[in-house]
């Protein structure tokens, strides 16, 4: 029985071995895909696992990326490059205290946020979008346009992202624009902005992609509680918050009256009236940890 | 060179290697078997168990058998094919680029750490007294004629080899080879020239010789004066033999090996420096679990001058030279900022008073300049504000170096200067940049302050002028600042002591030390003084703890003989002879040191031999510590240089890694190194061809030349020192990079919303103007008529102003664009579409005032103003347009160009804008195109050249293209497409 077994697996083994080979090459392909494949994922950041940071330029999305992975407030200036980091959220589950998120901050400028966002739209979780309160009155087109893109992003759409609007600056903010004001200016805009994202001219040799109207077909009017797909927030705080003191203190070299420029802007404002990232973090806890 | 020799060594290193592979194979199949066929045997097996039939059972065991043998004989297969691939790939990569990358071999368990002192006296004797290291002997190979090449014994040889060298050979010391390669591979950095000789490593048949005409030698010396001696004795050698001599000094410090290179010859001596880094960096950062070890293989930093140039002393930083006028100095401290941010926004550091009066500035900088890659220049001068904007970039650790300064000041040393800072700043804080750790604060305060006064003192010796004295107070207040800066950067230091607790505190505290004993004349230096006094005062430990380094540093400094003896006695003790440079280890520790405040480095010599401490019992305490070390290890230890933890002499010692040696041990461990899974910093050079070849290919596409030529500058400064993948090739790269800047160009700076702006002129009663303008025959008309089609198309009523009024039939052509598009919108009361004319020969300005006026009245939404072509050159008509512009200040201009246009389309954007500049009515900002029509974009195929110059030239939108002769077919610009078809 044994012996008969052994001397077929002999023959047929010998008899296998140009298989042996194109199974071999076979291999070899499967590797190399293996291995392209692993590269390609590498670059694509988490592929939806990430806190996209939006905006406008000088909204402050870099100090808010600084205060949510480092925890400190940096001085910044227009960003150039996107920004990738983690944060660590603590949690109150006790099974797992803490939880990594990673966060993405595209730059504001117009000539490259298209680039950064369209190749970092797939690895979001969640969008943060930020929004410079004291400039908003003067800026409001030009958030509505990036916001519009934003709301009407197919992908965002058919994950049904969650979208928190963060109106930052909050501790400088003299004019007393509150989040109500900045969300009737946003959702007229966005009406206008309806109308006329429809007509305008199509783009030479583009696809044409029939996405839905951003909000509710065949109302006049835009409201954000219409987005059905996206789940919008308002909230509003400040990037720069109470932590003003470590800013100055961060710069090593820094002199007095740099420190007194910092402060100046908010020295009017009471630190509890949504001039921290609480309300920020709690959205974020509310999605990371459901 | 010889090829009997070649072969040889081959043999000699390609048979072990194969050895090593089959030997490796043979491992791994046996794993296989173990963990992988075994197993899904038995899992076979158990499913031929549970099945019920004898005979399937069987055939399943069979099977099973089958399969995995089959299954683990093409993974040894494919193991061994990818590997061969793997290899060839490496070899074609190294034959195509010319770079020699030995690092895979060399680098093998930090080999290049090993420091060594190449004493060189005049007196023959003083070798014979010197008690060599065998594997210093061992590891130093004269390279040169084949009875020469031999291994020598003791320094006497060493001594006659030196001699020897008189004929055409040289002498490397193995040991740097490794540095001295990766130098040379660099050097296309400093000076192109170098690039013809290469390397001959007597393993490693890769490596030729072209005779030099020059005798390079590498010394490690720790010492200013050891180095003295060397060029005196290598001067008349120099003028006498060989047109110069290159002498590489290396200066080991604990992140990286500073090289200095002294050419001598009869003319100049001349030196420049570099810093290396070697693969010791592995110990700091292995602590990083994302760290790779790949990146600090291949960071290599030249800090100096190219030949010819004032060359910086290294040794001669004697003090902190003051600038001649201190006011001056002051002056541009207050003006300039100097930041310097990655490119993803922070300010990793700035001229702390000036930073937020600047931010604005930079921040405009960076939209405008920065962004958009005006070619190479790197300079920035905002049309508006009075400043300077000077950057640079630094693409490998992906900075921006921005200096700012008043344009009143025309400082002509800043780029200079921003080099300096650029090398400096690297210098200090490369470690965390690696690791993108911007999460801490970069005191750079001292060195910006030093580079700034050596560069302004060198640019005053330049001038040669002579400036008044400083006042009084000037001085004063700048003593201010440095003291609050320095006790700042105190701060700092101890903050960085947490993270960090190794080589940046000592060092500081050393210099501190070093600066503490010193006299000093400089104000400043006073102030900084009292500071760290009373900073040390409040850490007595740790105080002592470098009292101890200093001494340790001071023994190393002092004459030669008297190192030499303690050293010797140690390695009585010692029967291992690995374990002696662990003293030596310190040496590098004083000498490096000083590097974050390179100012100082003479202070510590000069206070070692000032305050005369007593050699005797400073070598006892060595001794002792050297038997410590020798007592608790059992291995042999290599002398290395590592990173001594804070004055602790035990745990450096024990730490110090054991090292292997053999060239050749252990495959796997090598192929780690491999090129393959290394990385590449990307040169000028290496870019020059590709970029060549990118732009006649923008050429070809029919980009104007100076267009192409400046974007592949800019794509080029993006590229160069950037780090090249393993698996990526230059090619895409330097596609990538441009198509990203071609895109970015393409993008619009600027929000473009007619429909949304038209709201907001009805929204204020009054019509949206837009003027068409252009040379003749662009096809202005037709599309003003595509726009008013699709205007009318949105329900807005539009007025054509007929402001031609110098081609015949220009208004009948409006005409009839009218009537035709009327037909088509017949469906309302009124007509959407009206033509304001006046007939032929007035003033086109008035008319469309009147028509902008009549439009108000009738309610139209938007008027627009038709134009007579007019060449760019046609100055007459130039100061009529730009009179109908800036009289009636329409909402939009937009400038008419066709696509077919070469290099002509720049001459006629920059004509038109300068026109409407140049004519503009006094006091009022001028009016410029705001966006541009590009039409007959469908005759043009792939050659869409003419949208990059266009748009690149003027910095603004490309609104429509004109894709036919169709009313429909207007369409926005497809930025991807655009860039698709240029680099196809």
């Amino acid at each position: 029985m044994d012996k008969n077994v052994n001397s077929e697996f002999v023959d047929e083994s010998s008899q296998m071995f140009p298989l042996t080979i194109i199974l071999s090459f076979l291999v070899v392909f499967v590797t190399i895909v293996i291995l392209w494949w692993a590269k390609n994922r590498h670059k694509s950041f988490r592929r939806g696992e990430c806190l996209l940071l939006c905006g406008t330029s000088n909204s402050g999305k870099t100090l808010l990326f600084c205060r949510l992975t480092m925890g400190l407030a940096k001085r910044t200036l227009t960003s150039m490059a996107i920004n990738k980091g983690s944060m660590i959220l603590e949690t109150s589950s006790t099974d797992r205290p803490t939880k990594k998120i990673h966060v993405i901050d595209i730059p504001g400028n117009l000539r490259i946020r298209q680039r950064d966002f369209n190749t970092n739209k797939n690895s979001a979780k969640a969008i943060i979008f930020v929004i410079d309160s004291t400039t908003i009155k003067e800026e409001s087109k030009d958030v509505s346009d990036y916001l519009y893109d934003i709301l009407h992003e197919k992908t965002f759409r058919q994950q049904r992202l969650p979208l928190l609007i963060l109106c930052n600056k909050q501790d400088i903010n003299n004019d007393n624009i509150t989040i109500q004001t900045i969300r009737n200016l946003l959702e007229n805009e966005l009406t206008m902005k309806r109308k006329t994202r429809a007509s305008s001219v199509d783009v030479h040799q583009g696809k044409t992609e029939l996405i839905n109207d951003i909000g509710e077909l065949g109302k006049e009017t835009f409201e954000f509680s219409d987005v059905k797909d996206i789940k919008v927030e308002f909230v509003d705080g400040s990037a720069l918050g109470t932590e003003k003191k470590s800013f100055a203190d961060h710069y090593d070299d820094d002199d007095a009256n740099n420190e007194k420029d910092i402060d100046s802007g908010g020295d009017e404002t009471d630190a509890d009236s949504g001039a921290n990232l609480n309300k920020v973090y709690d959205w974020i806890e509310k999605i990371w940890i459901k | 060179m010889n090829r009997q020799h070649m072969i040889s060594c081959s043999q000699t290193i390609i048979s072990p290697i194969i050895h090593e592979l089959i030997f490796s194979i043979d491992t791994s199949l046996e794993y296989l078997y173990k963990y992988i066929e075994l197993p899904l045997q038995n899992i076979f097996y158990c499913f031929g168990n549970i099945s019920s039939c004898y005979f399937r059972r069987r055939s399943l065991i069979e099977f099973s058998r089958h399969s995995t043998q089959i299954l683990v004989q093409s993974y040894a297969i494919t193991f061994l094919l990818y590997f061969i691939l793997l290899l060839f790939g490496h070899l074609f990569t190294i034959s195509i680029q010319n770079h020699y990358f030995i690092d895979p071999f060399l680098s093998n368990n930090r080999q290049c750490i090993n420091i060594k002192f190449v004493r060189i006296y005049d007196n023959e004797h003083d070798f014979e007294n010197i008690r060599l290291k065998d594997n210093f002997i061992r590891e130093n190979v004269i390279i040169g004629d084949q009875v020469y090449r031999k291994n020598i014994s003791n320094y006497s040889q060493l001594y006659e080899l030196l001699h020897l060298l008189e004929d055409d050979h040289y002498m490397i010391c193995q040991r740097s080879l490794y540095i001295y390669a990766r130098f040379h591979a660099y050097s296309s950095l400093l000076h192109s020239n170098y690039s013809q000789f290469r390397f001959f490593l007597p393993n490693y048949p890769s490596f030729t010789i072209d005779q030099p005409p020059f005798l390079d030698l590498c010394i490690h010396t720790s010492n200013h004066t050891h180095l003295e001696q060397i060029k005196s004795r290598f001067l008349p050698l120099a003028s006498h033999y060989y047109a110069s001599i290159n002498v590489f000094l290396f200066d080991f410090n604990f992140t990286q090996v500073s090289l200095t290179l002294y050419i001598l010859n009869n003319e100049s001596i001349h030196l420049e420096r570099s810093s290396i880094h070697t693969g010791w960096l592995y110990d700091i950062y292995s602590r990083f679990h994302f760290f790779k070890y790949n990146y600090a293989l291949s960071t290599v930093l030249f800090d100096g001058l190219s030949v010819g140039q004032h060359f910086i002393d290294y040794f001669d930083y004697l003090y902190v030279p003051l600038p001649a006028d201190p006011l001056l100095a002051l002056n541009e401290m207050v003006q300039q900022a100097l930041l310097i941010l990655p490119l993803c926004g922070l300010v990793l550091w700035c001229v702390p008073s000036t930073a937020t009066q600047f931010i604005k500035i930079v921040n405009n900088a960076i939209d405008k300049a920065v962004l958009q890659g005006q070619g190479s220049a790197q300079k920035w001068v905002a049309p508006l504000s009075p400043h300077h904007i000077h950057y640079k970039l630094d693409n490998e650790f992906e900075l921006v170096f921005i200096l700012g300064y008043q344009k009143t000041l025309n400082i002509s040393y800043a780029d200079k200067f921003l080099n300096e800072i650029q090398k400096r700043f690297r210098d200090l804080y490369k470690d965390d940049l690696t690791i993108g750790g911007f999460n801490r604060s970069f005191p750079f305060r001292v060195t910006y302050n030093k580079v700034l006064s050596d560069i302004e003192q060198e640019d005053e010796d330049a001038k040669k002028v002579k400036r008044a004295p400083r006042s009084y107070e000037e001085s004063d207040k700048k003593q201010k600042t440095v003291k609050i800066v320095t006790k700042k950067g105190d701060v700092t230091t101890d903050e960085k002591k947490k993270k960090k607790p190794k080589q940046m505190a000592t060092s500081n505290k050393q210099t501190i030390n070093a600066v503490q004993k010193e006299e000093l004349d400089e104000e400043e230096q006073e102030e900084q003084e009292k500071e760290e006094i009373n900073n040390d005062e409040e850490k007595p430990i740790e105080e002592t703890k470098d009292e101890s380094l200093v001494n340790q540093g001071e023994k190393e400094c002092l004459p030669l003989e008297e190192v030499q003896q303690p050293t010797l006695t140690v390695a009585e003790k010692l029967s291992a002879m690995g374990k002696k440079p662990g003293l030596f280890t310190k040496a590098p520790v004083t000498k490096a040191s000083p590097k974050p405040e390179k100012g100082k480095p003479r202070k510590v010599l000069a206070t070692s031999n000032a305050s005369k401490i007593d050699i005797s019992t400073i070598d006892y305490s060595k001794d002792k510590g050297g038997e410590k070390v020798g007592n608790g290890q059992t291995t042999i230890t290599t002398p290395i240089a590592d990173r001594p933890e804070q004055g602790d002499l035990k745990t450096m010692t024990v730490e110090s890694p054991s090292i292997t040696s053999g060239l050749v041990d252990g495959f796997w461990s090598k192929l780690k190194k491999v090129n393959v899974f290394a990385s590449k910093t990307l040169t000028a050079d290496d870019l020059r061809t590709g970029i060549e070849a990118m732009r006649e290919h923008l050429i070809a596409k029919n980009v104007a030349a100076d267009v192409a030529e400046k974007i592949c500058e800019s794509v080029s400064t993006k590229l160069a020192g950037k780090t090249l993948g393993s698996f990526e090739s230059l090619t895409t790269n330097i596609r990538q990079a441009m198509r990203d800047t071609l895109v970015m160009i393409l993008t619009p700076k600027r929000r473009i919303d007619i429909l949304r702006d038209v709201v907001d002129a009805q929204q204020a009663r009054r019509p949206y103007a837009i003027t068409f303008c252009g040379v003749n025959g662009v096809g202005k008309s037709t599309n003003l008529a595509k726009v008013a089609y699709w205007l009318s198309g949105n329900d807005l009523r539009v007025l054509i102003a007929g402001c031609d009024t110098f081609r015949a039939g220009a208004i009948e052509q409006l005409l009839t664009h009218v009537r035709h598009l009327n037909n088509i919108f017949n469906e309302k009361n009124m007509p959407m579409i009206e033509l304001y004319q006046r007939g032929y020969g007035k003033d086109a300005a008035g008319i469309a005032a009147e028509a902008i006026n009549y439009a108000k009245d009738k309610k139209f939404d938007v008027v627009l103003i038709d134009t007579a072509g007019r060449m760019q050159n046609d100055e007459p008509l130039m100061i009529a347009l730009a009179k109908l512009i800036h009289v009636n200040n329409p909402d939009l201009v937009l400038f008419v160009g066709e696509a077919l246009v070469g290099n002509e389309a720049v001459d006629q954007v920059t004509k038109f804008n300068q026109a409407l500049i140049d004519n503009a009515r006094l006091h009022s900002s001028p009016r410029v195109i705001d966006g541009i029509v590009l039409t007959k974009f469908d005759t043009i195929d792939d050659k869409v050249g003419a949208a990059i110059s266009m748009t690149y030239t003027t910095d603004k939108p490309i609104v429509f293209v004109g894709i036919g002769q169709k009313y429909q077919d207007l369409k926005t610009l497809n930025a991807d497409v655009v860039t698709e078809a240029l680099l196809k």
